[in-house]
């Protein structure tokens, strides 16, 4: 039992290493890496015990504070791929070679992702046209960058309070040259007309099409329905998960370990006050218009037909 | 017998081959000194030459076989087509470069050519090569066809399309008056002078008049220049071999000699199809908006009929090809295209003008109506209004270049040959070619004071005068001859067209020497008698000359010139002679255009300079006119 | 023979003009300040493609540019000869493995939807005979995938090593993990594919001829008697549907005029002579008449990958106006008309007719500017029902009959690789 939760917390700290070592490249490729390294460390000698290795290194990163929710489903396509080549691999060495060999590969092309997304989503940006987006996503910045290389637009950032996260995106929007207006998180309906469109990330990309990102994403997403401005939204395909919420209370539990937005400074609720401060909120699909991910172009719809074929 | 049939097949097959001319040589200077150094037809228009257009447009309509005649820049535009494989990209024609072999001058002289060459075979459409059209040409031939089963005299169907005279692309001065058979569209007049004013009266021929029950006059037909004709009509070139210009002289001259050869031209108006011409800078850049504004589709820059364009178009009528560097404050603003490579800068603003590839347009240009044909380099803060620019022209820093402004203007640092169009109605094209060096031979603010220029038209005018003077002075001394005056027209008229010159140019050259010898009698009444003897005698000739009002004041400006050359000797006489003009009865002076010419003096005339003395001389016979109108101005009232 | 000066500045050339009559002034000699204004041609495009294909090819381009050829039907047609015709003669072009063909029939079909960019058609074709390509070598040649990862592939069916059931093309989650993949088209040689290539084509031109009958068998299913349907435009494929469905059945017809063109009123002619109670309206009656609408009809020029219409102008309008009042709008398009694409900015694919049926060129505005779009853009939430040759499907189900019919990898006809 030692050893196990002894590769749990190597997992975790290869984690936070391989993340410090590489920030750009983002969680998902550094959550990768750490899995790959416990399968590389394990001393497993059975498939079932790789795939307990994995599900222990999955949870260990899970619990982390502020760990991306795309390590649950990466940790499941690992797993599924350990059932997949168990099939045909000639032994457990070969299987866990090839192992240790795609995940490697996996790390790597994830960060390949993103120049892929952001070429794929580049034309959907309008030329003097406005885009509105939340918080920050690499996914989203990739693509706008790039097509900031072609036509000039502007950008509008809602904040994402008390994170800030939108400081971010705005900083490497105005490097580039890219006019950008911050507005705070209540504003999002305010400047809405002016929008061509609204662009966001995604923590997880769920297998009715929908989405689950910072808490302000389906309010952006509503306002902008409202409105009839397309909703989009740039991801890698990492991310897809397979669950199936039916509303905001089926999100698996997450505590968030930054303040409460609305006691900064005021000390804690006082009782009988509730302090709410939910960090993730999930968008259905039939707000989301399309999703930009690695594999191509995608309609909600799509999505779930391609977790289907992963985890039929 | 198998053989023979199948050559009667062949027989009939080439007959159906619709063939084509386009005349790559508009024999005309309105683009000068541009087509100096290329043909008319490779300039671009939208950036596209002209000739793509025509030929497209005959492909589009079923042509196959066109004949592309060139004259002047033979070689390149030979070579363009060859090298832009435009046979291959039009895909249903055949097309010939037949190259002028002889001097020609004009579009007679042209098919003239043409018809020696032997290669038309039946009915074929005419165009010149910048013509731009998306009509439908099956319909009209077929019409043609029917009217030549009808009548058989057929030889031209003129297109024209209605354009009132008041829209911007007819240019206001310009009138043409266009006579019609209601019935069957054949054409009865075709007046194309430039008028000053509206004439009171027009002439019509009876025997025009007779050939139909409904008669159309109109003010509103633009000619597009596209002409459906047969084969009879290159006979009939050949057989009149002076007839140069095909509307100032093959259109009157059938039309006028109807009687004589009995031939008649059709008239075909469009209504919804869109055709025009370019034909000097003011319809480049009216047919440049149209283009833009895609009136003639499927003609538009972004059909992209080059190989390697993609432009696409935006809102308002704005076509961009890829890669083209836009400053974010840059607006375009509308009917405007930017080809690729180019670089517009900060705040520049662009409105119906086309730039090309490969230009960069600094900060803070104004662009309005311009045409930029690659690799320009517009300086910052220049103007420009109504400028075309050729290749490689650079535009100094602040300059102002509009039409009708001055020549200094290419601003510090700027170079290249500036060329101005003046869209007004007197004068059509250019005053001056300002031919300026070698690109180290910058035109600055300071230097153009130092430009010596001669004046092209007043050099020419005055060779014209000498030979015409000296003609002149041959015919007289064998003037006993019966045709003498019949040769002496025939020689003059040989030496009009040689030089290029008009009747009222002639006229003014000619009436000087006919009457010089007048001037040397000793008194005035024998100054008189000898000018009634050699009116009477060289009148025949006048006449031949004097064709129209601007002629006539030709007329009184010759002799009041014949006065002056004459040492002031037929001073005395020069209201006897424009009385003797005047009484003749075939109506050689008209009585508007003596006043019209004294009222000219009056107001421009400087005190005590001869024509003011002439007016003087003039007086009572002005007097007496003027009492002459007023009193039929009242028997009219009455 | 005389000659003139124009300038007399010293410094500098001069330029003489020699005039022979004195009329125009030939140049006889004057060093240009820069090149002739010539614009350069370019290269042809085609160059690699043989002869007689790059001929039909130059047809078909002048045809559409024309306007001569308007039926997307034909040019389908035209497009899957010229590529038959690319195939059968690929020898001519040194094209003797797969990966070459691949290349000639990218170029090709870059060439011809740069030259004609919303005529959507002739894009879908040649994807359509690129998936062909591609799917016949995968199943002539030598199995693309490891042995393991075919029979992952034809997911779970145990099936290995035979025909494959579910068409996986391209990346997806499956293949994440996999290695890439190791089909290397340029080792297929294409002898023995070439006839079954050409048969594939030969299918999708029956298939072709068949689209109209196809989707007009479907008509009794949606059209019930006595009801009103509303359309506009003049579709040939909505006009055969209609038609079909009147041998059976007694409805009424709605047609908007669908000014400025008004093909409009020549449907409404084309109805009536079949002997359908039809009624003509004018484009701004339509949100009258549709509270008494069952069903509006139309045709596409196009269905975007996203289950979005390109379609006649105005549809847009009539969508909006039949969602006012839950009425189902049904579009009527081949298969040939899917498109793997995104509509991306607003105008793609629109083409700006001539502004004449509208305002005469003589009536002269200054300043007034005149669109005149051929096409709209209809969203897919707002079309109940496309209905197909293949039978009926919803717009979000669009993306399974691209997976179907085309591969990934040719989604931009110019990007080629290796």
């Amino acid at each position: 039992m030692p050893a196990v939760s002894k590769a749990a917390s190597k997992a975790a700290a290869a984690y936070t290493s391989f993340l410090a070592e590489d920030p750009v490249a983002g969680p998902s490729a550094a959550a990768i890496k750490a899995l790959t390294e416990s399968i590389k460390g394990s001393s497993a000698t059975t498939i079932m015990g790789l795939s307990e290795v994995l599900r222990e290194a999955g949870a260990a990163l899970s619990s982390l504070r502020d760990a991306p929710m795309s390590i649950a489903s990466l940790c499941e396509l690992f797993v599924r791929f350990i059932t997949r080549t168990a099939l045909e691999a000639r032994d457990f060495d070969d299987i866990r070679r090839l192992l240790i060999e795609r995940g490697e590969m996996l790390a790597r092309t994830t960060i390949e992702a993103r120049s892929k997304i952001a070429k794929i989503g580049a034309p959907f940006v309008d030329a003097g046209g406005v885009v509105l987006t939340l918080g920050y996503s690499r996914c989203v910045v990739a693509l706008l960058l790039a097509a900031a290389k072609t036509k000039h637009f502007s950008v509008i950032v809602a904040e994402s309070h008390p994170q800030g996260d939108g400081h971010t995106t705005a900083q490497q929007l105005a490097q580039a040259g890219v006019p950008v207006t911050m507005v705070e998180d209540a504003a999002v309906a305010y400047v809405m007309t002016r929008c061509q469109m609204v662009l966001c990330g995604a923590e997880a990309v769920l297998e009715s099409g929908g989405v689950i990102n910072k808490t302000g994403t389906y309010q952006m997403a509503i306002v902008a329905h409202a409105f009839k401005k397309p909703f989009y939204i740039a991801s890698e395909s990492t991310k897809f998960a397979r669950l199936f919420p039916l509303s905001q209370n089926d999100l698996p539990e997450h505590e968030s370990a930054r303040e409460h937005a609305a006691f900064v400074g005021r000390g804690p609720p006082p009782p009988p006050l509730i302090a709410e401060k939910p960090s993730r909120d999930y968008t259905p699909p039939n707000y989301v218009q399309l999703l930009f991910t690695d594999l191509g172009v995608l309609t909600p719809s799509a999505v779930s037909d391609e977790l289907i074929k992963l985890f039929d | 017998m198998a053989p023979k049939g199948g050559k009667k097949d062949d027989d009939l097959a080439q007959q159906e081959v619709l063939q084509a001319v386009v005349l790559a040589d508009s024999f005309a200077s309105h683009f000068r000194p541009m087509t100096f150094q290329m043909p008319k037809v490779l300039m671009p228009l939208g950036s596209v030459p002209m000739i793509e257009y025509t030929l497209e447009f005959l492909a589009a309509g079923g042509v196959q076989e066109i004949y592309i005649f060139c004259c002047a820049h033979a070689d390149e535009v030979e070579r363009y087509i060859v090298e832009s494989d435009m046979e291959r990209r039009l895909a249903t024609v055949s097309l010939h470069v037949l190259k002028s072999q002889g001097e020609c001058m004009s579009a007679g002289d042209a098919l003239r050519e043409v018809e020696a060459r032997g290669v038309i075979k039946s009915d074929f459409v005419l165009v010149p090569g910048d013509v731009i059209a998306n009509l439908s040409l099956a319909p009209l031939i077929a019409a043609h066809k029917a009217r030549r089963e009808v009548d058989r005299d057929a030889v031209l169907t003129t297109v024209m399309a209605r354009v009132p005279a008041s829209h911007r692309a007819r240019r206001g001065g310009e009138e043409k008056l266009v006579a019609l058979s209601g019935e069957t569209g054949r054409l009865l007049m075709y007046d194309e002078a430039v008028k000053e004013g509206w004439a009171t009266k027009v002439r019509l021929p009876m025997a025009l008049l007779q050939e139909t029950d409904r008669f159309e006059l109109h003010r509103d037909l633009y000619d597009t220049h596209i002409d459906v004709c047969t084969p009879e009509l290159l006979v009939l070139l050949q057989d009149n071999f002076d007839w140069q210009d095909l509307r100032r002289d093959l259109l009157p001259g059938v039309l006028g000699q109807f009687e004589m050869l009995g031939k008649t031209i059709y008239t075909h108006v469009l209504s919804t199809e869109y055709a025009a011409r370019v034909h000097d800078p003011h319809t480049y850049d009216v047919v440049s908006r149209d283009l833009l504004q895609r009136w003639a589709f499927p003609l538009v820059p972004d059909a992209n009929l080059l190989p390697g364009c993609s432009y696409r178009c935006t809102a308002h009528c704005v076509y961009q090809e890829a890669g083209v560097s836009l400053a974010r404050s840059a607006a375009i603003v509308r009917d405007s295209a930017i080809g690729e490579g180019t670089t517009i800068g900060e705040r520049t603003v662009v409105e119906g003008s086309v730039v090309g590839r490969d230009c960069v347009v600094g900060v803070g240009v104004t662009l309005s109506g311009c045409y930029l044909w690659g690799g320009v380099i517009v300086e910052d803060g220049a103007t420009l209004t109504g400028c075309i620019c050729g290749e490689g022209v650079r535009i100094g820093l602040l300059a102002k270049c509009s039409a009708g402004t001055g020549l200094t203007l290419l601003g510090p640092g700027g170079h290249g040959r500036l060329w101005k169009v003046v869209p007004t109605a007197a004068s059509l094209g250019f005053d001056r070619p300002v031919a300026q060096g070698q690109c180290d031979d910058e035109l600055s603010e300071e230097e153009d004071e130092e430009l010596e220029e001669t004046n092209l038209e007043d050099v020419e005018n005055e060779q014209f005068a000498t030979a015409v003077r000296e003609l002149i002075r041959d015919a007289l001394r064998s003037a006993d001859k019966d045709d003498a005056v019949e040769n002496l027209a025939l020689e003059l008229n040989g030496l009009k067209f040689g030089a290029d010159r008009t009747f009222a140019d002639s006229v003014r050259a000619i009436v000087p020497p006919l009457l010089a010898e007048a001037a040397s009698a000793p008194t005035k009444k024998a100054k008189v008698a000898n000018l009634k003897r050699a009116l009477e005698k060289w009148a025949p000739l006048l006449k031949k000359f004097v064709q129209s009002k601007a002629d006539q004041r030709a007329l009184v400006e010759g002799v009041a010139a014949a006065c002056e050359q004459a040492n002031e000797g037929l001073l005395e006489v020069f209201d006897h002679a424009l009385k003797l003009l005047y009484d003749r009865e075939d109506d050689l002076l008209d009585e508007q255009a003596i006043l019209k010419w004294a009222a000219a003096v009056e107001e421009e005339a400087e005190e005590g300079s001869l024509e003011e003395r002439l007016l003087q001389q003039a007086d009572g016979l002005l007097k007496w006119l003027r009492e002459s109108d007023d009193e039929e101005e009242d028997d009219d009232d009455e | 023979m005389r000659k003139q000066t124009i300038s007399k500045k010293t410094s500098g050339v001069g330029c003489e003009y020699v005039g022979q009559s004195g009329t125009l002034g030939r140049l006889a000699h004057c060093t240009p300040i820069v090149a002739t204004a010539m614009p350069a041609p370019s290269s042809n495009p085609l160059a690699d493609l043989p002869p007689n294909v790059q001929q039909e090819i130059s047809k078909l381009l002048a045809k559409l540019r024309r306007r001569q050829l308007l039926n997307s039907l034909d040019v389908a047609r035209k497009t899957l000869e010229i590529m038959r015709l690319l195939v059968a003669t690929s020898a001519a072009a040194q094209a003797t493995d797969v990966n070459s063909l691949i290349k000639l029939i990218k170029r090709a079909g870059a060439v011809m939807v740069t030259a004609q960019p919303h005529e959507l058609v002739i894009g879908n074709m040649v994807r359509r005979v690129l998936a062909i390509v591609r799917d016949e070598t995968r199943d002539g040649g030598n199995k693309p995938f490891k042995a393991g990862d075919a029979a992952a592939a034809s997911g779970g069916d145990a099936a290995s090593g035979g025909e494959q059931t579910v068409h996986v093309a391209g990346p997806s989650l499956m293949s994440l993990l996999d290695a890439p993949e190791a089909l290397d088209y340029s080792r297929q040689s294409l002898k023995a594919l070439k006839g079954p290539i050409i048969e594939g084509i030969a299918e999708v031109m029956e298939e072709l001829s068949t689209v109209s009958a196809h989707i007009a068998e479907q008509a009794i299913q949606h059209i019930h008697a006595n009801e009103v349907v509303l359309t506009h435009g003049r579709d040939p494929t909505v006009e055969a549907f209609l038609k079909a469905a009147a041998k059976k059945r007694n409805f009424d017809v709605i047609v908007a005029e669908t000014a400025p063109g008004g093909e409009g009123q020549q449907m409404a002619v084309a109805l009536a002579e079949a002997g359908i109670s039809t009624t003509l309206i004018a484009d701004a009656a339509v949100f009258a008449v549709m509270a008494r609408v069952n069903k509006v009809i139309v045709g596409a020029h196009g269905v975007m990958a996203n289950g979005g219409l390109i379609a006649a102008a105005g549809s847009h309008l009539l969508a909006l106006a039949a969602q006012h009042f839950s009425v189902p709008v049904v579009a009527c398009a081949g298969l040939y008309k899917l498109t793997p694409l995104f509509p991306s900015g607003p105008d793609s694919f629109n083409m700006l007719l001539s502004p004449q049926p509208m305002l005469r060129y003589d009536e002269g505005l200054q300043g007034v500017h005149v669109p005149n779009p051929a096409f709209d853009y209809v969203p897919p939430e707002l079309v109940a029902l496309l209905i197909t040759n293949s039978g009926p499907s919803h717009t979000s189900y669009i993306y399974r009959l691209l997976a179907e019919y085309y591969h990934p990898e040719d989604q931009d006809l110019s990007e080629v690789h290796g």
